[in-house]
Order: C-alpha cells, then sequence, then structure tokens
C-alpha cells in the first residue's frame, strides 16, 4: 500500500471516531507538555547558572593550599608548583584547552574616587583589582581606546604612530608635556597628569557584567527604598557605563599605606565588559599590575599569578581538563568549580525527576492507547474482516493501525508541544510580573530549542506506537471467515 | 477461472471437541458457470464458500483457482487473489456506514497492488461512479449506507464486488435480508453479470426460487455434496420494469 493510500485509509478511519481519538489523545498531549515544559525549565535554569552564575567552561586554577590549624597558607612545605609563565606554557598545551590567561592581583592598597557624573556625587572606594593579559578580551572591548597596556613603553614608527598625546621621538613613544591649564596638548582619549605635567592614556578598565547584575538588581533596589542622595541612584546599563572615567590612587586606601613606594594618582576609564574580569572588583591590563606590584611590593611580587584561569573548548573537555590539571599539574581548582558541579548535578536531578513523571504520564497513555486501540479493534473486528475478503494482507491492516497511531502520535506530540509552550509563556508572564528583580533574574525561566520541539514528536509517536503495537498485531491476526459471519 | 476441489475436508476444533463439517469434496466449477450451492443449515454452504474465496485456509485436500493450488500461496497472494480475482457479497451487505457509496464501492483500490499487465485504467474514483451508474445508483453516490434500503444496500455491494473486474463472484445468501420481489432484481443483476461478462457466479441460498434460477445446483448435507445437477435455468415471476432499467446501461464495462 503506498503511503498516499494509507494516509487516506487511516484518516477515513480516524474521522468516523473524531470523540475517541481526541479522547486517547489527551494523555499524550498532557504528557508531552510536561516534558516540553520540564526539560525547557531545566535547561533555561542550566543556562543562567552555568553560563551566568558559574561558568563552568572557565575553570579557574590556584595554587594547592594546605588547611593548617584553620589558618590558609599558601605553598606548603616544599613549596607546591608556583603559578607563572611556564605553568601558563604547560596549561596551554592540555587536550581540551581553548585558551588560558593568568591573573595577578594588586598586592598593595588602592582607592578609587568618582562617579558624580554617573550616580550624582562622588564616591571613594576600596580599589579592588586584577590584570590579565589584553588579547584575550580584544573582542569584547567596546571603546576605540582599547585595552592596551598605555603604560608599558611604546615603539613608534611612520606607519605605526603614538597614541593620543604621546609623540615619536627615537622610535619611542613620549609622553608630550602640558600644564594643568592647557587642554590642547593632550588629545582624544588623554589627559594631563597633574604632578607629571605630561600627558597620559587613562588606564583601560574592564568589569564583570555580574556587578552590573548585582548593583542594578541588589544594590541599586535596596538603596531606592532608603532615604537621601543615595535613594536617587539611577539603574545603570552598559552603555551608561563605557566611557565611565575615576581616579584611582594607588598604594593607598582606608586600610592603609603600601609598605614601599609613593603613592600615585592616575586616571581610568571603562573600557568594556567581559566574563573574565574579576567579579567584585575592575580588571586591567596585567602590564600595570605587574609594574604596580614591582614599586609598591617588590620585584617578586610581579612573577607570581594569583591564579589562571583555564578555558575549556567545550562543556565536554571539563572533566577531563580539571582532572590533568588537579591529578597531573598538582594544582587546585578554585572553589566555584565545585560549586558549579553541585548545582549542575542538582538541576540535572531535579529535570530528571520531572522528566521521569512526564515519562509515566506518557506511558501511562501508552496503556490507555492500547486499551482504546484493542476495544476498537473488537469493535471493527467486522470491518477488518472485509478489508482481508476485499484483499488487505495482514499488513495492510497492522498499517493501518499504527497509522492511525501515528496520527494519534503527531496530533498528541504537536499539540502537547504547543500546550507545553504555552505553558512556559504564561510561567514566564507570570514570573516576570510578581517576582522582584533579583540578581541574575532571567527574561525567561525557560531555554527552548528546536530540537527539544522535534523530540516531543518523536516521543509522542514512540509512544503511541508502543500503545499500538499489540492492537496491531491482534488487528492483523483476525481471522476474514468467521469475522465477517460475526462469529 | 476453473475452480477444481480435490478431497477437500474441513474440521472445527480438535481431539473431543472435533466435528466435521466437509468431508472429502470433489467438485469442478468451469469458468463462466452459474452455480447455486443449496442445503439445510449447518450443512457446510458458508465453509465451503470462505475457503473457496481463500478466506480459510485451515483445511486438508486441494483447491485450485486457475492456475493457482490456493494452499501452495502464501498470505499475501492470497490476498492479492482476493483483491483482483474474486468479488464477495454478503447476506449483511457488509458496507463500511461511515463511508459514502462512491468510497464504499472504491474500498479495494486501497489493497490494489498496481499491475502493469492491467493497462491504462480509470481512477477509482471514475470506476466507482461507473459501476455506480450500472447499479442505477448514481443519484446515490453521496449517500451513506445507513440512508439506503436492503436492494440499494445490496446492489452497492454488488458494485464494490465488481470494482476490480473479478473473474469469480462468491455470494452468501445475497437476497437472505430481502423481500421476494427485491431478491429477485438483485438475482437479476447476478444473472446479466454471468451473461454478458462472463463471471463465475456461486451462489450459496436456501431459498428454492433463487436455485432455480442458477444453471446447476449443488446440494450439501451434512458436508457432502448429495447432489450436483444441471437444469434449464428458471426466473419464477415476470420481468419487473425496476430491474430492467437497473440493466439498461450495462454496455461499456462489458467489453
Ligand atoms: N468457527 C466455527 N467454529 C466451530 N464450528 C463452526 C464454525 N463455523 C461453522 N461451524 C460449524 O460448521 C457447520 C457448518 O457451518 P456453515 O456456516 O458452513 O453452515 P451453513 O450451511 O452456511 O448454514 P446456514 O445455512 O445456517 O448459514 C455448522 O455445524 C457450524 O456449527
Ligand atoms: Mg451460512
Amino acid at each position: 500500500m503506498s503511503p498516499n493510500k494509507l494516509t487516506r485509509l487511516v484518516v477515513q478511519s480516524i474521522a468516523r471516531n473524531m470523540r475517541g481519538f481526541l479522547f486517547s489523545s489527551i494523555g499524550i498531549v498532557v504528557g508531552i507538555a510536561t516534558l516540553l515544559f520540564f526539560t525547557s525549565l531545566g535547561s533555561g535554569i542550566k543556562h543562567v547558572v552555568l553560563e551566568r552564575i558559574f561558568v563552568v567552561r572557565l575553570l579557574e586554577v590556584e595554587k594547592k593550599s594546605y588547611d593548617l590549624g584553620g589558618g590558609m597558607r599558601s605553598g606548603g612545605l616544599f613549596g607546591s608548583k608556583s603559578l607563572d609563565d611556564r605553568t601558563v606554557e604547560e596549561l596551554k598545551q592540555l587536550a581540551g584547552v581553548k585558551d588560558v590567561y593568568p591573573k595577578m592581583k594588586f598586592t598593595f592598597p588602592a582607592s578609587a574616587r568618582g562617579g558624580k557624573r554617573l550616580l550624582g556625587q562622588d564616591m571613594t572606594a576600596e580599589l579592588i583589582a586584577d590584570g590579565i593579559p589584553s588579547e584575550l578580551v580584544r573582542d569584547e572591548v567596546r571603546s576605540d581606546l582599547g585595552f592596551e597596556d598605555w603604560g608599558a613603553e611604546l615603539s613608534c614608527a611612520a606607519e605605526t604612530p603614538c597614541p593620543d598625546g604621546f609623540s615619536c621621538e627615537a622610535a619611542i613613544c613620549q609622553p608630550k608635556a602640558c600644564t594643568g591649564a592647557d587642554s590642547t596638548t593632550c588629545t582624544g582619549f588623554s589627559y594631563c597628569h597633574a604632578t607629571r605635567n605630561a600627558c597620559a592614556l587613562p588606564i583601560p578598565v574592564l568589569i564583570n557584567p555580574t556587578l552590573l547584575e548585582v548593583y542594578n538588581s541588589s544594590v541599586h533596589t535596596a538603596l531606592g527604598g532608603s532615604r537621601g542622595a543615595m535613594s536617587r541612584m539611577p539603574r545603570l546599563s552598559e552603555d551608561m557605563l563605557v566611557g565611565f572615567e575615576f581616579d584611582a590612587v594607588f598604594g593607598e586606601s582606608f586600610l592603609g599605606r603600601a609598605a614601599q613606594g609613593e603613592s600615585t594618582r592616575e586616571r581610568m576609564r571603562l573600557v568594556g565588559f567581559s566574563d573574565k574580569a574579576m567579579n567584585l572588583g575592575v580588571t586591567v591590563p596585567i602590564g600595570y599590575v605587574k609594574r604596580l606590584n614591582a614599586r609598591f611590593s617588590g620585584e617578586r611580587a610581579a612573577e607570581e599569578y594569583h591564579s589562571i584561569v583555564v578555558e575549556t573548548s567545550s562543556n565536554d573537555a571539563i572533566a577531563h581538563v580539571a582532572y590533568a590539571v588537579t591529578e597531573q599539574m598538582g594544582l587546585s581548582l578554585s572553589e566555584r568549580h565545585g560549586q558549579a558541579q553541585r548545582a549542575g548535578l542538582l538541576i540535572m536531578l531535579i529535570t530528571m525527576v520531572f522528566n521521569l513523571i512526564a515519562l509515566i504520564i506518557l506511558a501511562i497513555s501508552a496503556i490507555n492507547i492500547m486499551h482504546t486501540f484493542l476495544m476498537m479493534i473488537i469493535e471493527r473486528r467486522r470491518e477488518l474482516g472485509l478489508m482481508r475478503a476485499l484483499g488487505a494482507t495482514r499488513s495492510h491492516v497492522r498499517w493501518l493501525v499504527l497509522g492511525e497511531a501515528s496520527v494519534l502520535g503527531l496530533f498528541g506530540g504537536s499539540t502537547g508541544a504547543l500546550l507545553g509552550y504555552l505553558t512556559t509563556r504564561a510561567v514566564d508572564a507570570v514570573f516576570n510580573h510578581y517576582v522582584a528583580q533579583f540578581p541574575f533574574k532571567p527574561d525567561s525561566l525557560f531555554l527552548l530549542e528546536a530540537w527539544m520541539l522535534l523530540a516531543s514528536i518523536g516521543v509522542a509517536l514512540l509512544f503511541c506506537w508502543i500503545g499500538a503495537l499489540l492492537p496491531a498485531f491482534r488487528a492483523s491476526r483476525v481471522e476474514p471467515a468467521s469475522a465477517i459471519s460475526g462469529r | 477461472m476453473r475452480i477444481v476441489v480435490e478431497g477437500l475436508t474441513k474440521t472445527y476444533g480438535q481431539g473431543e471437541a472435533q466435528a466435521g463439517v466437509l468431508h472429502d469434496l470433489n467438485l469442478v466449477i468451469e469458468p463462466g458457470e452459474f452455480v447455486a450451492i443449496v442445503g439445510t443449515s449447518g450443512s457446510g454452504k458458508t465453509t465451503l464458500l470462505n475457503i473457496l474465496g481463500g478466506l480459510d485456509n485451515q483445511y486438508r485436500g486441494q483447491v485450485t483457482i486457475g492456475a493457482h493450488a490456493l494452499s501452495g500461496l502464501g498470505e499475501r497472494a492470497l490476498a492479492g487473489l482476493r483483491n483482483r480475482h474474486f468479488g464477495f457479497v454478503f447476506q449483511s451487505f457488509n458496507l463500511l456506514d461511515h463511508l459514502n457509496a462512491v468510497e464504499n464501492v472504491a474500498l479495494p483500490d486501497f489493497f490494489a497492488t498496481a499491475d502493469k499487465a492491467d493497462g491504462p485504467r480509470l481512477a477509482p474514483k471514475e470506476r466507482a461512479l461507473a459501476l455506480l451508474e450500472r447499479m442505477g445508483l448514481l443519484d446515490k453516490q453521496n449517500e451513506r449506507p445507513p440512508r439506503l434500503s436492503g436492494g440499494q444496500k445490496q446492489r452497492l455491494a454488488i458494485a464494490r464486488a465488481l470494482f476490480n473486474k473479478p473473474s469469480i463472484i462468491l455470494c452468501d445468501e445475497p437476497t437472505g435480508s430481502l423481500d421476494r420481489k427485491t431478491g429477485l432484481q438483485i438475482m437479476d443483476l447476478f444473472e446479466e453479470l454471468n451473461v454478458n461478462d462472463s463471471i463465475t457466479l456461486l451462489v450459496v441460498t436456501h431459498e428454492e426460487y433463487i436455485a432455480r434460477m442458477a444453471r446447476r445446483v449443488i446440494r450439501l448435507e451434512d458436508g457432502r455434496v448429495v447432489s450436483d445437477t444441471v437444469q434449464e435455468p428458471h426466473r419464477p415471476e415476470p420481468e419487473l420494469a425496476i430491474a430492467s432499467t437497473a440493466l439498461q446501461p450495462a454496455t461499456e464495462e462489458a467489453q
């Protein structure tokens, strides 16, 4: 029987008993809707947690630390492997590693002052900062200033001119001299440094989008209810912040003064947002950190990294890379890695439990379909016998029953998928309307992917076929002679 | 197609409960014959017809239809034979109530295997309409069986039996649910098919006036042939106008 004929025959059969058909599809519709709902909820939440809160693909490698008498002591007795450029190279060689970027923190006190333009008044805060290599974040920089170490010695030539405020002398860029009142010498991004009386470029700064998220959803909301100047603080967007400048004082803060060196004031300029930036602080090109650490804490502080972030090529490579780092290289991973793993596992377990419920619903509806189809075969015994008499083979009859089950599956699957989708939209609407802003609050709780829709229909078909298999074989065993005589 | 039955024996049940229904039957039915099978209730008429029509293959002995030994045919081949060479007409019509007249007639098309030897044929719907016209049911083409009279239903069933131009039509009590007048009209149709289209007709009946219209009468008693006679067909009553109108357009299809 051609697919075309089979389809027409199936449609003829179904059209007769539309009500029974719709009735047997209810279980499938509900089951598929449930399955789709929880699958997309699970992956939606996983997406937020594992892609934004704990970015699992980014492993933060630290020195192994030993807990001695409650206090943390880095290094260990025999001096565990240090995080230097050799380690960075070794990590780059590991299979499954896409990128490696060392991080170095400020090892001296620093503070920041500014914010009048954005917040209405200047504020002073402890400045926590670290440095990473520029080349890792070039794509994420949204300002023409770039994320470069402008404090390093820059060479120049005819085709590679110096940046704003510098001039080329003996193939080296030198800052132009200026005075406080003079605003024409230091062009573009550069400004006239008050104590050096020379042009300087602001230190480019990246911040983690998390920081903005936390500010907007928690700090801003919490302060909104307070009185005074703070209550008028605006919500901030990334666009508003790019280009924001503030002053930093290195070597001196609320906490005290650096052991050596004289404090200095520099301008900083926000050039973009990056997941690779530190969570609660600002990130600058690593060259600045090396120089400042050497100046305020000595040369040794400028050689060792505080941590090395390893980006794996895919989520599948994480386990392998984590193993190589901890077991083979003798380094350890930050606590966040463990947290991410636990969170991921928990989400997976919860998703599995709900999907199990959905599968039970589907199994029950498959049994229901089997029952309905068996009843239908008893009712239609005479008709099936007649079809056999008119030339239907056993396989024609089997395909007729399986064809009806397929239509049931396609219908139940697509209706279920639609119902599931509408439910996710409704839940999202309720969620967005009634649940207050919180950090990382996603626009949607669900992540619905095309494969899930296809899989829904596939699963519906599968369960309908499972339910219809026995009835199909029963139907094909109907003996035409006795069925027609009604015996 | 010639029908040859040799040593046909049929039993139902097993062991103690075993009951013989047909006992060592031997028959030859030539192509184009019009045979009535008569006998008392329970004598095995339906059982024999089902075996000849390939609806029942649980028997001993040999049944040959044309060149095919039925017991040698697989399930598919048997289904193909039923589809292409046999037409069935039953006492209880066996029409599908959810389909209209045209769809009922064209039902065998779903199970037809494409055969190039058949040459180009009309589309199923056209064929069904031509047969409805021949059966005088053209105005009922969109009607469903529950809205037809008994005679109309049986004519619809005959149209369906004719759909694939069968060589043999097997009828089990085709007039059993009809009154005498309507029964005769149906028999007139059969006779016309037998004469004009040379279709072999096997009609099971226990009504004497039906049996008298056949040229050959086989009488069964307890599963045995007790008589097998050739007779001069005799139509018991004068022709009825309605029957002849149904026969008039019977031309193209017969060629
Ligand atoms: N499926 C079956 N199982 C057991 N016995 C059966 C079966 N079908 C028929 N029989 C028996 O076989 C015998 C012949 O039955 P069959 O239907 O061929 O008779 P019949 O001549 O057609 O009778 P009627 O004129 O009443 O239709 C009967 O005794 C019947 O009880
Ligand atoms: Mg009978």
